[in-house]
């Protein structure tokens, strides 16, 4: 971790403090809500229309498990086909190499800009200020990163980066950009960044991207947008970055059309995003558009100590954010009061895998264990399991003192009233699902639920409830 | 070419994590039976696809041939009212006696920036799809290098033209990967398309054309050969 991380982490405001300050946020509850409902439904839809659903999902873990139990092979094969096609293939352990390695192609190149394509990987290791901090502009080219930069700030979704932002803080960071005002009408919005975004893109030096899936068999790097952003990152500037997670590889073509099926109608319902570009190498002979270099960083980062490890199916996800759109946490905090990269339940789990418990001990608490993360996913990572395991291991390693423990009461989901959580555990699962709502959540309350679901939808409990954990881990340390 | 050893050593420790010896072949779990819609006829899938394209927002027209198609174009471009086309060699001819519309070609060998702001000031780009996709209404674009494809005539102009052989639907990506598989070679850049550019952003209201066209116009053809 660079030292500027290190600052920003610490100057990161305790997890009790941005759980509060989100809950006390009207606007994020209310986009937060409308943004799971609308991505969940299209979810569902998308479900019903492919029919047998269930067999789609077990293909789809069957092929991310089969991959990433072999990861060695098809990452061998995968950088050994980029290279074959023309490309520059890197590796990089930790997060700091990451960074050197962009630094070394930046002034190699002297280049002055970059725009860039959504990519998780690049966050993970804070890619933007170091680089600015070099005097090198980045541009976020996803209109919702856009915004979420123009404003200083981190996504809160990762398919909808900024949810938490209204239009009129939108048409405020606008019309700075501008220098006029603009109005607040989206078409008016968008065409501004259109614009402005066509001038970077041509002037840009290089492109940066992560990568959605690497194809082994042809070293392709598939890349999935809906705006076509990654398009233009790969169309426009003479040099191409991508920055992708090692885990990140499907075999063969045949196993992508399953996996992108997956990942699309999980993530909003679509049977397809816009686009889908698959880049094989840099530009050809003959060819007068695309990169003359590309460059593949694959990055570790924490990654390969999951392997072999009861977690080694955490790299299967395949970042659809499913598992975000059911969350009741989510919910109920949005997705900055996580604190890293990941919000919801897959940042709960990965997030202290990646980057250890240190900092981090609250994670595995922000979840109410119902479940409902694990029915969502698209590749069937037992992430509530998950979550379970990692309390169970930061009790062992005595990675969490008890007064952290308080501090998730402050979140003020559960923890706070665990007298109704035992009720509602003990009843919810007897009572609780004729009164959930199709999507699971309980509307209305009987009895001791009463004033908590007046206020907020509840979740169906879990059946390894929340509060059982309580008092046997809990108390003991306390 | 990355350093042999460092790759070795970042394999290796991959190898060492999941606690056997490298494989030296594998093979990827079996996804048969999976294309169970090859039964259906070409009728099928072109009525599918234009369906699928209509609700991803693209408009979709039949045309009988090449000479009604050229006929349509030439009406569709004096309607939108657009001044400039930019287009790919291929599809070039489409526009002959075009009149009063500037008609730009895609070289690969003209100036690289110079023909990047000339497809940016352009109307409409129109190209020709190799596949369409009927259970996505997708288009799959192959920029292949020896036909001088360039991949900003599909994404800069706002409106993007597409002619599509119905002869060349497939029911969906995996017949078509297939083929893909089957070449030794893969083309530098493949696009799958399916209607305009869209994003949510903004309070999760939708705005079509943020980056790439905001309107995608689809010929099928049903008696192709230029
Ligand atoms: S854990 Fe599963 S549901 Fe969550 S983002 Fe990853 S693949 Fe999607």
């Amino acid at each position: 971790m660079s030292i500027e991380q290190q600052i920003s982490r610490k100057q990161r405001p305790p997890f009790h403090d941005r759980t509060k300050e989100a809950i006390e946020h009207p606007f994020l509850q209310k986009a937060v809500r409308y943004t799971q409902d609308r991505l969940r439904g299209g979810k569902k839809r998308a479900e019903a229309e492919i029919g047998n659903w269930e067999e789609w999902r077990l293909k789809a873990e069957a092929i991310r498990r089969h991959t990433v139990e072999h990861l060695d092979v098809y990452l061998d094969q995968f950088t050994t086909n980029v290279e074959n096609a023309g490309g520059t293939v890197h590796f990089a352990d930790t997060s700091q190499e990451v960074l050197d390695l962009v630094t070394q192609i930046v002034r190699k190149k002297e280049a002055r800009s970059i725009v860039k394509s959504k990519s998780m990987v690049s966050e993970e290791v804070d890619l933007n200020h170091v680089m600015e901090q070099q005097g090198v502009e980045v541009v976020e080219s996803d209109l919702g990163e856009y915004i979420v930069q123009l404003a200083d700030e981190a996504p809160s979704h990762i398919i909808v980066p900024a949810i938490h932002k209204n239009r009129q803080e939108i048409t405020r960071l606008f019309s700075k950009e501008a220098g006029k005002l603009l109005s607040e009408e989206t078409a008016e919005l968008t065409a501004f960044a259109r614009k402005r975004m066509r001038e970077k893109f041509l002037q840009a030096d290089i492109g940066i991207t992560g990568c959605n899936f690497g194809v082994a068999e042809s070293g392709s790097v598939v890349l999935v947008t809906n705006e076509g952003n990654a398009r233009m990152s790969t169309t426009l500037p003479d040099t191409h970055i991508v920055v992708m997670g090692m885990e990140r590889i499907a075999p063969r073509w045949r196993d992508l059309d399953v996996l992108l099926t997956m990942l699309t109608r999980s993530a909003t319902g679509q049977k397809i995003t816009s686009y889908v570009t698959a880049l094989t190498g840099p530009r050809r002979e003959g060819e007068a558009d695309g990169p003359k270099e590309m460059h593949v960083i694959v990055v570790d980062n924490g990654r390969s100590s999951m392997l072999g490890t009861g977690y080694q199916d955490v790299l299967h996800c395949i970042r659809c954010g499913a598992c975000i759109n059911v969350c009741p946490v989510y919910r109920q905090i949005g997705g900055h009061a996580y604190g890293g990269v990941y919000p919801g339940p897959i940042g709960a789990v990965l997030t202290p895998l990646l980057e250890g418990f240190e900092g981090w001990t609250e994670l595995p608490y922000a979840s109410s264990l119902c479940g409902a993360c694990t029915d969502a996913c698209p590749v069937r990572i037992p992430l509530h399991e998950r979550l379970l395991d990692l309390r169970a291991d930061e009790v062992e390693t005595k990675q969490t003192p008890w007064s952290e423990r308080l501090a998730f009461k402050g979140f003020g989901v559960l923890a706070e009233h665990p007298e109704w959580f035992e009720k509602a555990a003990v009843m919810g699962h007897w009572m609780g699902k004729p009164l959930a709502d199709q999507e699971g959540f309980l509307q209305k309350g009987p009895g001791p639920l009463k004033g908590w679901t007046d206020s907020r939808d509840l979740p169906i409990p879990a059946k390894t409830s929340f509060r059982k954990w309580w008092r046997k881990e809990g108390k003991q340390d306390g | 070419m990355v350093e042999a050893n460092r790759k070795q050593q970042f394999l290796q420790r991959i190898t060492e994590r999941l606690n056997r010896p490298r494989p030296r072949q594998v093979t990827p779990p079996d996804l048969a039976p999976w294309d169970n819609h090859s039964e259906e006829t070409k009728a099928d899938r072109v009525g599918r696809f234009s369906e699928e394209a209509e609700q991803a927002g693209a408009e979709v027209r039949m045309v009988r041939d090449e000479q009604s198609l050229r006929k349509l174009i030439d009406s569709d471009l004096k309607k939108d009212g657009f001044k400039k086309v930019l287009t790919w060699k291929e599809t070039a001819p489409l526009l002959e006696g075009t009149e009063g519309i500037q008609v730009c070609i895609w070289e690969p060998d003209r100036d690289r920036m110079a023909q990047l702001r000339e497809a940016e000031q352009s109307d409409v780009g129109l190209v020709r799809a190799e596949w369409g996709l009927a259970f996505t209404g997708t288009l799959v674009l192959w920029n292949d290098e020896k036909r001088g494809r360039g991949r900003a005539v599909s994404l800069l102009p706002p409106v993007l033209y597409v002619v599509l052989d119905a002869d060349h639907i497939a029911s969906r990506m995996f017949p078509v990967l297939k083929k893909i598989e089957n070449k030794n070679k893969m083309v530098s850049c493949l696009n799958f398309i399916t209607g305009p550019s869209r994003t949510s952003d903004i309070e999760n209201d939708l705005s079509l054309g943020v980056h790439g066209p905001g309107r995608v116009q689809i010929y099928v053809v049903e008696k192709a050969g230029v």
